[in-house]
């Protein structure tokens, strides 16, 4: 049972960690909270629904383009609003929170306030030391890690992304070694609203899509940076392991309620005792 | 060339929405539903047709058009229309001889008592109406009851959870013609007993909210009083994506039977999840989600021993009227479940008790209503709840039980459940 309950958690920590490393890096590089990141991750759920289950396209298809298209609009949203809010919180709080708005409204609009499902990729269950993991659930922790492991190795291995570690560390210094930090802002707005759209793409095949959707992605991804760490991308990784084991092991042990209690306690006692998070900068 | 960038980048993303619009199927969205023009008395809720044609009567609707409640709200407010157009199609409301015309006010009253309580101020202050239907929050239903009961504006909500803070004894003007999730159990629950005498051992899988405590303390003492024993009590939070953990936890139970209260989207995960998981018993839901919505969620080969207090409106089972509603809702807005359906007889039944009345007088027309038998989409109802609510004020109406078997589904029976 405790394997079950293992995988259970690995499977809510692949999505966790997509949505927090999204919300992180745009922390880091652009330089604000993103409100609406829980609404990127809801229409990239809503964009994979639409070439999937109405254009017929391939599931997997679907997701790319959806990472794609979302990356795109957080471009243009980062250029067109969010890069005047650099330094602003309250600014930027406002104006990501209004798009939280815009797109709900949008997407409810759009694509009618019923519930959606997008069928699944690959059918079945298959059985692990006792365990049964739904194909669903395999895709979902195998394309978090290939995301995870091709951002690290994008990061560790690029000139790009040793210069989005450089700003997400020191963006002074990082200026004035002549980074382009606009350039990096739309990137890591590229990346981080292309990662909530896997996620969003992900858990739409598994469960249902509603306008509404990404209150709990952010809730969850907020959650996550404050405990690995903010602006720390080793940290989301952390942190949404954690978080998703938790959920996975306490959740079945004790109940749902306690389990999110733990998460929320343990937040508070990094904020308390080390509020840079475990893996993040001073 | 950098702007050349952005202007590609928004004419895409333009273009990318309209293909959404065009494959999605656009749903506009309306906000008054008005028939027979006619010149309005100011200051009034009646207005005078022409010459020859029927006066109009204005009701208000309360719907949330807004917010994570519109998945509920939007359909709600579309049959509310379609009921409307029904009831005007066959010569609308007859007060004493008089004919009346509907004509719905919609207003959004959002997620909050706050944008409740305005969105029923403005029907009652500013459009003078003197019935509202509508309202889907409990905690929106007992707030706007501080304007509508001393206006003695008459109220039909649309549904409620149960508790004594939507109808009492000090709400004269405050009706409801829907059932309850706690009147919905004890009938499921005899079911199960007659159809898995063997499944003895329930787990409840509630809602985490006040509502879902209470009903959870009413069902277990249900369970006892039925000979069945309730392994364990599971709350859960209303903003779950992935009930792996949860069905884990149902599990290490090993209940014979699960009662669950959820949405339909949760109660296709949880069904899908549970089938994923190994977990083979009947499941129950005490609300009534349409059972179409929770087969297409947790897809037809995992919807197997679901059961539902809802019909499935292709059954034979369902009555020539409902089958006639269900047309015109696919007609008009091209998709229907039980979510669109159930809302009708709250203004169907207003209209009854106006008629019953035979008059506008809305302490008259409560005072009908309290003793008056009428007609309702699954059937005919009559009052109850002046023991549970202390107020004769809640319609005792049929419900179907509702068996989703796969890529199949049965509409088992109807049954009346007893509100005292």
């Amino acid at each position: 049972m405790y394997v079950q309950d293992l995988l259970n958690g690995l499977t809510s920590a692949g999505i966790y960690i997509l949505i927090a490393l999204g919300l992180t890096l745009i922390l880091g590089i652009v330089g604000i909270v993103q409100m609406a990141h829980g609404e990127m991750y809801m229409v990239g759920a809503y964009v994979v629904y639409l070439f999937s289950m109405s254009m017929g396209l391939p599931y997997f298809a679907a997701l790319v383009i959806s990472i794609i298209l979302v990356g795109c609009l957080g471009i243009v949203v980062e250029r067109l609003f969010l890069r005047r809010f650099r330094g602003d919180v309250e600014g930027a709080i406002i104006c990501t929170t209004a798009f939280i708005l815009v797109l709900q409204t949008a997407v409810k609009g759009i694509a009618g306030p019923s519930y959606k499902d997008i069928a699944s990729p690959v059918e079945g269950v298959v059985e692990v030391f006792g365990a049964r993991l739904s194909w669903e659930e395999i895709v979902i922790i195998l394309v978090s890690a290939v995301l995870v492991v091709a951002l690290l190795v994008s990061i560790k291995w690029t000139k790009p992304g040793q210069a989005m570690m450089a700003i997400s560390e020191d963006l002074v210094g990082a200026t004035l070694q002549g980074i382009n930090v606009d350039r990096l802002s739309s990137i890591a707005m590229f990346i981080g609203c292309g990662l909530a759209a896997a996620a969003g793409g992900l858990i739409g095949a598994t469960f249902s899509l509603e306008p509404f959707m990404g209150g709990f992605a952010l809730t969850q991804g907020i959650t996550v940076i404050i405990l690995g760490g903010l602006g720390s991308v080793p940290g989301a990784i952390i942190g949404g392991l954690i978080l998703g084991l938790i959920d996975g092991l306490l959740t079945p042990q004790v109940s749902p309620t306690i389990a999110s209690i733990v998460g929320l306690v343990i937040v508070i006692l990094i904020l308390l005792f080390r509020p840079k998070g475990l893996l993040g900068y001073e | 060339m950098k702007r050349l960038t952005v202007i590609v980048l928004v004419l895409s993303m333009i273009v990318a929405l309209g293909l959404f619009a065009a494959a999605c199927g656009s749903e506009g969205e309306t906000t008054t539903s008005q028939q027979g023009a006619t010149t309005t008395e100011q200051g009034s809720a009646t207005t005078t047709a022409p010459a020859g044609g029927a006066k109009v009567l204005k009701i208000g609707v309360t719907a949330p058009l807004t917010g994570p409640s519109s998945s509920a709200g939007i359909p709600h407010m579309r049959m509310t229309e379609i009921c409307a157009d029904w009831i005007n199609e066959n010569g609308g409301i007859d007060v004493n001889g008089e004919k009346y015309t509907i004509e719905l006010i919609i207003e959004d009253e959002g997620e909050t008592p706050d944008s409740g309580v305005t969105a029923a101020t403005k029907l009652i202050e500013q459009d003078k109406v003197s019935f509202i239907v509508g309202t889907i929050s409990p905690q929106i239903a007992a707030a706007v009851a501080s304007v509508s009961e001393p206006a003695k504006v008459i109220r039909c909500l649309w549904h409620g959870e149960g508790t004594n803070v939507e109808l009492n004894a000090d709400l004269p003007y405050t009706f409801r013609v829907s059932i309850c999730p706690h009147d919905f159990a004890m009938e499921l629950l005899k079911y199960h007993v007659e159809a898995y005498p063997e499944a003895k051992n329930i787990t409840l899988l509630f809602i985490d909210n006040s509502a879902g405590v209470i009903l959870a303390e009413q069902v277990q003492e249900m369970i006892t009083s039925l000979g069945l024993t309730n392994v364990e009590t599971i709350m859960y939070p209303v903003d779950t994506q992935d009930f792996s953990p949860i069905i884990s936890n149902v599990m290490r139970g090993k209940p014979d039977a699960v009662v669950c209260t959820a949405l339909p989207h949760l109660m296709g995960g949880i069904l899908k999840t549970a089938r994923q998981k190994g977990y083979e018993g009947p499941i129950y839901n005490l609300s009534p989600t349409s059972p179409d919505t929770v087969q297409k969620i947790a897809s037809p080969d995992l919807s197997t021993e679901c059961i539902v207090p809802a019909p499935d409106l292709t059954s034979p089972k369902v009555p020539d009227l409902m089958k006639e509603m269900v047309q015109k809702a696919l007609d008009k807005h091209g998709e229907v479940s039980w979510d669109y359906i159930r809302p009708f007889n709250s203004l169907w039944v207003l209209a009854q008790a106006i008629e019953a009345a035979k008059t506008l007088d809305t302490t008259e027309v409560a005072k009908a209503w309290e003793n008056m038998s009428f007609k309702v989409l699954e059937g005919e109802g009559t009052m109850g709840g002046l023991e549970t609510y202390g107020i004769n004020h809640q319609a005792v109406i049929p419900f179907a039980i509702t068996k989703i078997s796969g890529p199949t589904m049965e509409l088992i029976k109807w049954v009346t459940p007893s509100i005292p």
